[in-house]
């Protein structure tokens, strides 16, 4: 065990923590890619499969068995890549990285070394306001590993399990490990980068990067330097530890933010920080050190002489990079610029799952700011309710955009179009046909809502005389009421507009 | 340079065999005889000779993204020293990292 | 036909009855109408130790899936000893002394610090192997060699002097190395035990050894008046 600094210390908040310390960051991200089969062997990679189904000799690592490297995780990589602003290498291998580990077959992991597939790139991510600039060191390929279950220890932990079961369903998977250079500062740009990141993976459909999944997992490198006065060179940089497996975007954050705040009170207490790996616990936000190892890890890399070398040529590579859509920071702008919708606005569309529905409803004719405010509120909590992503609700951007034109023509309340969309949903056409059948357009200036308006003023004299005598706030319930009367069927405006004539106003 | 018996505990070690004592005691003057001879190829000058990896010199080959079948379950833990819920019983693993 | 003899597989080492029979045969295939010559392969006499630096290294990984865990023997599991004791009792039990001694030996040379010297250099050695084989088959279409140094030794005998075993297959490992067909076909008897004669041929050229050991094993036959394998004493 390290001693802890706690026990030595007071603890410095994280303000005063970075106000005299530099944090550097740099992240190793691992996503899984989003190919049919398996990196070297045709096993099926879909998520959730009965233990041990998605098998076969090459990726149990059985002797005798060879792997053949699939072309789409290659070309998923390259994608990545391309859109990391990196260069792609000409020729480069794999290599083995032996170490021995049960979720292993072949007690060697297929990856790259000294050859990466991709290096040297860059990723812009927004966070506070600013671009930040963030270096890629590289990109490259490997293999996941099995799963193991821990078991006869407390709540599945791999301390005190008196023994492992193991599913290779996993094992053979294609990833790619995405390395930055330690230029991140804070852990809101290091969740805004691994938030960037995601949605890029998700823009270029090479992995569906599910971090609850584990489609998308992040090690986070973390280390302190003092910081110097404007002018004076930067300090060298500390020593630095190692956060595993963060599976959130919200963990990257707070695992970064306790490290920073844990090495600084033990610099301050005259401490060293260790060189070690850390695990980030959600429940109390803190990370621990693990067992101190024995003997430097020494992976013996070497090239892997089962696989021939990828050259990759330069019509290769244009060809991958004309297949690339639209990046998510090249979208914002244009969001932005047509539409105008602002950073938040994005952020809050993307988040509900609702900014391509915005986009294709507007293309059917909606104005942004309707589209943006039907898709955010009403129908995304509609489908919160279905329990279901808004894409799989039963009403499409065809028909918001109709709803919203027909408010836009005062045929429709909001309240009315709420039915509508009750009725969409329940199956009973198009809006226009939900509007028939319901028999919801508004009542706007006939003897219905006139008699209604009567009636009304009769049945409540006191706040009729109220409004008589001037106090015109006094005419709300009384237009509630006239709407009820016509079951949601009037434009409130005119129903306002009539009371206050009626009553003198 | 001599390999000690140190040495060869150690790669015993990262190589995952329990050797024994007498083991120990004939591997590593073994070793040293062996590494004393193969260290010859340090002879050959071979500054700007590119490593061969692969015999044959073929580059790109490439499997398309389809799925093939997967073993039957049954099959694929014939071979387990242990079972247990459709997946692989092994003995309680340290962990890696820690 | 031409017919290279490797200079470098030839000489000191090798045993008289093995020389004896592999010139006998070198006139049997002149006899047949190939033209024999010498050729020089400077870089066969690294082959040896390049192999015993490549073949452990690369055992070393491929072996490392024999771990108990998903196939095979396993041993210890007392319910008390980690997995990775387990693997280790396991390999320390299922292996024997030589794949042990190939294991350790490959470790050591792709670990840290010693891989450019050791594996790094072997795979550029095995490149002018191969650059050896390129230019000797500018000149001939198959090249020949004794299959080993001397005829085989007893069960066991070499087995505390692995140097000295190694060298018998000083012969067959350039082909290996380079990835080249190869072919031992026997050509008689030396001491009383089978003497063997190697041709080699080019990568995707595995027919010349086929025509020439076609040839070769009909006129040793007719030679002889019966097949080889008659002269094998009973099992």
């Amino acid at each position: 065990m390290t001693p802890t600094a706690t026990t030595t210390a007071t603890i410095p908040t994280f303000d005063d923590a970075v106000a005299r310390y530099e944090p550097v960051i740099g992240l190793e991200t691992h996503v899984e890619l989003g190919t049919t089969s398996k990196m070297f062997c045709g096993c099926s990679t879909a998520f959730g499969a009965e233990p041990n189904t998605q098998v076969c000799p090459t990726c149990l690592g059985l002797p005798g068995s060879l792997p053949v490297v699939n072309e789409a995780a290659v070309r998923f990589a390259v994608m990545i890549g391309l859109a990391l602003n990196c260069s792609i290498s000409p020729w480069c291998r794999f290599a083995r990285k032996n170490y021995f580990y049960p979720d292993m077959p072949k007690n060697f992991q297929i990856s790259q070394y000294d050859e990466p597939l991709c290096e040297n790139g860059w990723l812009d991510v927004e966070a506070d306001g600013k671009i930040h600039r963030v270096g890629i060191t590289r990109v490259h390929m490997e293999e996941d590993t099995g799963k193991s279950l821990h078991v006869g220890g407390a709540t599945g932990r791999i301390h005190g399990a008196t023994h492992s079961l193991v599913d290779y369903n996993r094992a053979g998977i294609p990833l790619v490990e995405i390395v930055t250079e330690p230029d991140i500062r804070s852990p809101e740009v290091a969740r805004a980068y691994v938030d960037e990141l995601r949605e890029l993976c998700r823009a270029l459909t090479v992995s569906d990067v599910r971090m609850e999944q584990g489609s998308l997992r992040c090690d986070a490198n973390v280390s302190l330097r003092p910081r110097t006065a404007p002018g004076e060179p930067a300090a060298p940089y500390g020593t630095r530890s190692e956060t595993k497996n963060l599976n959130s975007l919200r963990s990257v954050e707070r695992a970064v933010r306790h490290e920073i705040v844990r090495q600084a009170t033990r610099l301050d207490a005259g401490l060293k920080v260790v060189q070690e790996t850390r695990h980030f616990d959600e429940a109390s936000g803190t990370t621990s050190a693990g067992r101190s190892k024995e003997e430097a890890t020494d992976y013996r890399y070497f090239p892997e002489p089962d696989l021939t070398p990828l050259a990759l040529t330069h019509e290769y590579v244009d060809a991958v990079r004309a297949t690339i859509p639209e990046l998510p920071a090249q979208r914002r702008a244009r969001l932005a610029a047509d539409h105008g919708f602002t950073p938040a606005d994005i952020v809050n569309m993307r988040n509900a799952g609702v900014l391509d529905l915005v986009e294709e409803t507007v293309a059917a004719g909606a104005t942004a700011e309707a589209a943006r405010k039907w898709w955010l509120n009403e129908l995304a909590r509609r489908a919160a309710d279905a329990g279901v992503p808004p894409i799989g609700l039963a009403i499409g951007p065809f028909d918001v955009a109709r709803i919203t034109e027909m408010i836009a023509d005062g045929e429709l309340t909001d309240a009315l179009a709420r039915t509508v969309i009750t009725g969409v949903l329940a199956g009973e056409g198009t809006p226009d046909e939900v509007v028939a059948g319901r028999g919801l357009k508004i009542v706007s200036d006939d003897g219905a809502l006139a008699e209604a308006v009567d009636k009304v003023i009769a049945a409540q004299p006191a706040i009729a005389d109220k409004v008589r005598g001037g106090k015109l706030n006094a005419v709300g319930p009384l237009v509630g009421a006239v709407m009820k009367a016509m079951k949601g069927q009037a434009d409130p405006g005119t129903v306002r507009k009539l009371l206050l004539e009626r009553l003198g106003q | 340079m001599a390999i000690t018996r140190d040495e060869v505990a150690h790669l015993a070690r990262l190589s995952r065999l329990a050797l024994s004592e007498e083991e120990l005691d004939t591997l590593a003057p073994q070793l040293d005889v062996i590494i004393g001879a193969v260290a010859r190829v340090a002879e050959v000058a071979a500054g700007d000779i590119p490593p061969t990896t692969h015999a044959v010199p073929l580059t790109n080959v490439f499997r398309a993204d389809i799925t093939g079948p997967s073993l039957p379950r049954t099959d694929a833990l014939a071979g387990a020293p242990a079972t247990q819920d459709g997946r692989f019983r092994v003995p309680r693993i340290l962990d890696m990292d820690e | 036909m031409r017919i290279g003899v490797v200079r470098e597989l030839s000489g000191d080492g090798y045993d008289i009855g093995v020389r004896a029979r592999f010139s006998d045969t070198l006139e049997v295939l002149v006899g047949l109408g190939a033209e024999v010559v010498e050729v020089s392969c400077p870089h066969f006499t690294y082959a040896l130790p390049a192999y015993y630096l490549i073949a452990p290294s690369e055992c070393s990984s491929n072996l490392a899936r024999f771990d108990a865990m998903r196939f095979g023997l396993r041993v210890g599991d007392d319910g008390e000893a980690s997995a990775e004791e387990v693997m280790s009792r396991t390999r320390g039990i299922g292996f024997g002394p030589e794949v042990k001694r190939r294991i350790i030996l490959g470790t050591y040379a792709l670990s840290s610090g010693y891989y450019d010297a050791y594996y790094g250099q072997a795979q550029k050695v095995r490149t002018l192997i191969s650059q050896d084989f390129a230019a000797a088959y500018e000149r001939v279409d198959v090249l020949v060699s004794p299959t080993t140094p001397t005829v085989a030794f007893r069960l066991g005998e070499k087995v505390d002097d692995p140097v000295s075993m190694y060298l018998s297959d000083l012969c067959t490992i350039p082909s290996n190395l380079a990835g080249g067909p190869a072919m031992s076909l026997p050509v008689g008897l030396a001491d009383g035990l089978p003497v063997g004669f190697q041709i080699m041929a080019p990568a995707f050229a595995d027919d010349r050894l086929y025509r020439v050991g076609g040839a070769l094993e009909a006129a040793l036959e007719a030679r002889r008046g019966r097949p080889f394998l008659d002269d094998a004493p009973p099992l």
